[in-house]
């Protein structure tokens, strides 16, 4: 018993110690401020994160971190933009949270600390991140971002309406879907349709992968997708793949049984007004929220252009950026990205938001297995992610609204007034590369 | 006749301008499955007030209605304030380059205050305004719409009310607040009320200048309830209401000086 008492009153005055002795070290709390757009469910799932980073390493680090809300992703760009405009940079935050919209202003901005230098000085090993995530987050060979809140497309599925029109599994490519299209079509009596087989418009997101699949891998504009520079000029003219993209999606139109909805598409299927739609693996949560008991969901991986379409799917979301404020704090900043995306955070983050782990010790984790043998509809989106090419990488274009508008009315404008697919294609790399060539000329 | 088809037609505008409020009334009641239902609903399909006590809880909804009221009161006071000194001045006063100083406070009404969004942030924030009041309102103080609008109502004050007044050795400043104030009574509340919903309403402005979640607006504070992006629009819909209650109150308060301001305006007085 005396010994006992003697060991803790050691252990006691050696604790003392050590506290007092890191609080001369650690005079003042280093606070990082971190921007994000995460509100409602994710903005608990934030909430958390940083109480546990604050609770434990923060605490033994002397670093406090501050998550603060900033609006939409693009209120948190405009944002950091009027910061980095002006002179005084001391208002930006240490890390900001941005999606791929972000991408031009950020990547060659001097305020930016690219992610793989912070990595190199303090010797992080790059290789536990997933790879298709590293290299959606690389420009000109260097990771810039660290991703943090990734997904890909998903097809979605109203099984019960796939098993009551008596179609088995869902379509693996776009053939089949033009053959279970009909089947699922319902009509009334006097010709109005009450359930579409697919709804929506294929545009920047959809053709990421429609168009980079084909072939195993292939390009949609050059200077690799925008990851290596400013791009010049798209591919997908010359390399064939819209054309062959567009005669199948034509095909699937004439069925009658393809809705052209550019909005609303999520609420449609959650009501059983259509049958199919495409959404980020991200959704999963919402949709199944949102259907409740009207129908069973099923998922599966995006329907394949063709049987050479091997390329699987790309990576979408976001990244933690570092940024240099003046303040010195970067290597406290880097403490906690690693946090972020230690595997045990990446699978809470995971199980409360739906995004897929990036740091490939989560898929390792028991806990992690146990997770998903209860959730198939979520190991159906990881493992479409797996078994994609990671280097179909989405594009990284200036002028990414018009970009987006250019795809959507054209593919739209094709259809409804049975338009030329050759000459479609030609109009939309013709108003893409206006775009790129009126965003070079502003950097010259 | 002719009075019929007009009482039809202001019953049919009162429902159009009526129909979003209601629906946001109705909306605020809605269980989580009637935004998605088919056909669309009008009314909720059980009546539940879960959605404000969503609303409350997730959030700081008192603090950011406190923020956004008092900045609406202040700006609103301080612009009132000092566009009335400046519209006297211009009115009033012979002084050189008057009326240079009105085209130029005039011209400046061509500009969209977006154009200015990111030089006027970089001002605040050199002069260390950020997360204050002052900050959230001292760019909207100077209002050259209210200045113009002033300076044109004083005008047709007849001049012979202030020299009376200073023959009985009125000061400029007791004539505006005793006299001239009760005069225009009914502008400056229609002003009044505009500069409070301007200010009450403003997303972009307040996000930009605070940072700490005390000094959020109301405004900021709804999106933050987040649930719209998973098509929960309850909660959202309940705080609509919730900040909508101030705005009915002012209206109520103000009613008839508002239909006054309208009338006298319309009649061209």
């Amino acid at each position: 018993m005396k010994k006992h008492f003697a060991s803790i009153l050691i252990l006691l005055s050696v604790s003392i110690l050590f506290a007092t002795g890191t609080k001369e070290e650690n005079p003042t709390v280093t606070t990082i401020t971190w921007w994000h757009s995460n509100s409602g469910l994710l903005q608990d799932a934030t909430d958390t994160m940083v109480k546990q980073f604050n609770d434990t390493i923060g605490k033994e680090e002397g670093i406090k971190v501050n998550a603060v809300y900033q609006g939409k992703a693009s209120d948190v760009l405009t944002k950091a933009k009027a910061i980095w405009q002006g002179t005084n940079y001391a208002d930006l935050p240490d890390i900001i949270q941005l999606d791929a919209q972000a991408i031009m202003d950020l990547r060659d901005n001097p305020r930016l600390i690219p992610a793989e230098s912070l990595a190199g000085e303090n010797a992080y090993d790059l290789g536990q991140i997933v790879e298709s995530t590293r290299l959606s987050q690389t420009y000109k060979g260097k990771m810039i971002g660290m991703p943090f809140n990734s997904s890909t497309i998903l097809l979605y599925y109203n099984k019960t309406a796939f098993e009551e029109a008596g179609i088995a599994q869902p379509p693996k490519d776009i053939d089949e879907m033009i053959a279970d299209a009909p089947l699922l079509l319902k009509k009334d009596e006097s010709g109005n349709v009450m359930r579409w087989a697919f709804s929506g418009v294929p545009t920047t997101y959809e053709l990421c992968a429609w168009l980079g699949q084909q072939n195993g891998l292939s390009l949609i504009c050059d200077q690799n997708n925008g990851h290596d520079g400013i791009p010049t000029k798209v591919l997908f003219d010359e390399n064939g793949t819209m054309e062959t993209f567009l005669a199948k999606w034509k095909r699937l139109y004439d069925t009658g049984a393809l809705e052209n909805a550019t909005s609303g598409v999520t609420a449609s299927f959650a009501s059983g007004r259509t049958t199919m739609m495409l959404a980020s693996t991200s959704q999963l949560t919402t949709v199944l929220d949102m259907v409740g008991n009207r129908f069973e969901v099923g998922v599966a991986y995006l329907p394949r252009v063709n049987d050479q379409a091997t390329g699987g799917v790309n990576i979408g979301g976001g990244a933690l950026y570092a940024l240099d404020n003046g303040s010195g704090h970067s290597k406290a900043a880097w403490k906690f990205i690693e946090f972020a995306v230690s595997k045990e955070q990446q699978l809470a983050w995971h199980v409360a938001t739906g995004y897929f782990p990036v740091n490939t010790g989560t898929y390792e984790l028991d806990a992690f297995k146990q997770h998903i043998k209860g959730q198939p509809l979520f190991a159906t989106a990881i493992q479409q992610m797996q078994n994609s090419n990671p280097k179909l990488q989405g594009i990284w274009v200036p002028s990414s609204y018009q970009i987006y508008y250019a795809f959507q009315s054209s593919i739209m404008k094709m259809l409804a007034e049975g338009k030329d697919i050759h000459q479609a294609t030609e109009e939309m790399a013709k108003e893409i590369n206006g775009y790129f060539a009126a965003y070079l000329a502003t950097q010259q | 006749m002719k009075r019929h088809v007009r009482d039809i037609l202001v019953v049919l505008l009162a429902l159009i301008v009526l129909f979003p409020l209601w629906y946001a009334f109705s909306a605020s009641l809605f269980a989580r499955g009637d935004f998605t239902a088919t056909p669309a609903r009008l009314f909720p399909s059980v009546v539940t007030f879960s959605n404000y006590q969503r609303a409350f809880r997730s959030s700081n909804l008192g603090r950011y209605l406190y923020n956004s009221i008092v900045s609406a009161v202040l700006g609103t006071g301080l612009r009132l304030a000092v566009c009335m000194a400046a519209a006297y001045s211009l009115t009033t006063f012979e002084f050189k380059g008057r009326d240079a100083i009105f085209v130029i406070l005039v011209s400046t009404m061509l500009f969209p205050g977006d154009a200015l969004l990111i030089q006027n942030y970089q001002t605040i924030q050199k002069a260390g305004l950020t997360d204050t009041y002052l900050g959230l309102i001292i760019t909207g103080i100077l209002s050259p719409t209210a200045i113009f609008i002033l300076r044109q109502y004083f005008l047709t004050v007849s001049p012979e009310y202030r020299e009376a007044a200073y023959l009985e050795g009125c000061s400029d400043i007791r004539f505006m607040t005793t006299l001239l104030v009760p005069m225009s009574q009914s502008i400056i509340i229609a002003l009044c009320v505009q500069s409070f919903t301007q200010i009450f309403n403003d997303y972009l402005w307040p996000l930009l200048v605070t940072n700490t979640e005390a000094m959020r607006t109301v405004q900021v504070g709804i999106t933050m309830l987040g649930f719209a992006d998973t098509y929960d629009y309850g909660p959202q819909f309940a705080a609509i209401v919730v900040l909508t209650v101030p705005m009915i109150i002012v209206f109520l308060a103000l009613r008839n000086h508002i239909n006054e301001s309208v009338s006298t305006r319309f009649s061209g007085r």
